[in-house]
């Protein structure tokens, strides 16, 4: 017998850890009836090392590269200065245009106090490390769960949508890239309103297939979140239609989307510390009295983060996001 | 057991490392450190059984700062040392060139079975020539990252330890023992 284990023993292991690693997948593959994405202390204590090391080994590199910036920046200046000057007059008239529309229409009071109920705690944070593998498109953030931040908040820059929180530690959050294949947002053409569904592709470029193959998508449109499907607040900026092509004998069609952020290039990004119920179900907490502790969730949100209550609350949710 | 504690630590400060680098150099231009400290650990080994006790937990930790499904890259990362730590033993790996062409096939061999792994428990993806163009552009860029990580781990190994490096005992695989050695 110890003679067998001996001639075995290697071969079982072997077996065994690579059992062990599939069993991992098909397991990660079900996140509703799986553990929670607050990753447990021996899986969060290496997003805990990586990103305080990961940005003091950034410093140097984004310290020349933001002098670089700055200097180049300064060259065009003036110019600038200029342009945004007009801009902002223009600007200035079609926002008096506007008050003066909705102070007619009676509306200017309803608007003022709904910003209030909508606005959204946005939490700012640094981009510290990059996912090496070309085939995935991953960030990690240097904020996590002792700042507010839980899997399923949408992560925003000032020019649109960067992607979402899929696991956090105490200090740190991965977040998953709107161009990571595993990414899909419910959308909308601004302009004609015609609805679709964004796909990441591993590439540079997004696609959004829309639901109507008829549907009024010209290049140039820009692309927004529908908020439909309770992760992103309805009216964020995804991109800009760049190409329209057939999908390949399906009754749907593509159009390829420029992102609208430069997802190569992040450094500070913000947490929009509010998590919509399809994410409530996929990352259920098996803690409720966790999700809703925390001085950052606003009080709106919290009914939305009790498991109990997420499939109930979706349709109210969705109904919120659309009328808003 | 001090040597395989030190290039733990290695897989693991190349994997924190690499995470920053590529901030400045995006994938896939930026050299995959950590899976090259794990195919130095294959070649370069002694011991195959403390080798895979390292190249798990470290392919788990890579799972934990990639995107990728939990899982996913410890399974490659299993996969890729075992070929490594079995080639070693049956080809010459001990020039440039051949190590050169035996990472940079590892390299698209890595990709391949991401783009399935991918396709077979996420239903997303799949082998296609993007796949492929990425792969060939990141074994190109491991390719010249190969020489100094396979290096660095052999220093390590040499410095923590006293056996002696690149020389590998027949594995010891049940039937497939006689065939290997």
């Amino acid at each position: 017998m110890p003679d067998l284990l001996k001639r075995l023993g290697v071969p079982l292991l072997v077996a065994f850890f690579l059992l062990l690693t599939i069993i991992s997948m098909v397991a990660d593959r079900r996140p509703a009836s799986g553990p929670e994405r607050e990753l447990p202390w021996w899986q969060a204590i290496v997003l805990e090392i990586a990103a305080p090391i990961d940005r003091i080994v950034s410093a140097p590199i984004d310290g020349a590269r933001r002098f670089f910036d700055d200097y180049v920046d300064l060259l065009g200046v003036r110019a600038e200065n200029r342009r945004l000057q007009r801009r902002i007059a223009e600007i200035e008239s079609e926002n008096l245009q506007f008050r003066e529309a909705l102070v007619t229409s009676g509306r200017l009071a309803r608007v003022a106090a709904m910003r209030d109920e909508v606005e959204i705690p946005m939490l700012p944070t640094e981009v510290v490390g990059l996912d090496v593998a070309p085939w995935f498109h991953s960030v990690l953030l240097d904020r996590g769960a002792r700042h507010g931040v839980r899997p399923g908040h949408p992560v925003v820059t000032w020019e649109g949508v960067v992607g979402v929180v899929t696991a956090t530690s105490a200090h740190a959050a991965k977040t998953m890239l709107l161009l990571d294949r595993q990414s899909a947002v419910d959308a909308l053409d601004q302009r004609s309103r015609s609805r679709g569904m964004l796909r990441g592709t591993g590439r540079d470029q997004l696609e959004f297939e829309f639901v109507v193959r008829t549907a009024d998508v010209v290049v140039g449109d820009e692309i927004v979140t529908s908020g439909l499907a309770g992760v992103y607040p309805k009216g964020l900026r995804l991109g800009r239609v760049a190409e329209l092509r057939d999908a390949g004998g399906r009754l749907t069609r593509i159009a390829i989307i420029e992102p609208a952020v430069d997802l190569g290039k992040l450094e500070q990004v913000f947490v929009m510390l509010r998590r919509g119920p399809t994410m409530e179900l996929l990352y259920r907490s098996n803690r409720p009295e966790e999700d809703l502790e925390g001085p950052v969730l606003p009080e709106d949100t919290l009914d939305d983060a009790a498991p109990d209550s997420a499939s109930a609350d979706a349709s109210e949710a969705v109904v919120g996001e659309g009328a808003s | 057991m001090k040597s395989a504690g030190f290039v733990f630590l290695l897989g693991l400060a190349a994997l924190i490392v690499q995470g920053a680098i590529a901030r400045t150099i995006p994938p896939p231009w930026c050299p995959d450190l950590s899976w090259l400290v794990i195919v130095g650990i294959g070649l370069r080994w002694p011991g195959f059984l403390s080798g895979l006790l390292v190249v798990v937990p470290l392919g788990y930790a890579m799972d934990l700062l990639s995107g990728s499904m939990m899982g996913q890259h410890a399974f490659m990362r299993l996969v890729s040392y075992l070929i490594a730590a079995v080639a070693s033993r049956q080809l010459d790996l001990s020039g440039a060139l051949p190590v050169s062409v035996f990472v940079f096939a590892m390299t698209l061999l890595y990709g391949m079975g991401i783009a399935l792994t991918l396709s077979l428990f996420s239903g997303q993806g799949g082998l296609g020539a993007e796949v492929f163009g990425s792969a060939l552009a990141h074994g190109m860029v491991n390719v010249i990252a190969a020489g100094p990580m396979i290096a660095l781990v052999e220093r390590v190994i040499v410095r923590f330890s006293d056996e002696e490096v690149g020389r590998h005992a027949p594995l010891s695989l049940g039937s497939q023992r006689r065939g290997l050695g």
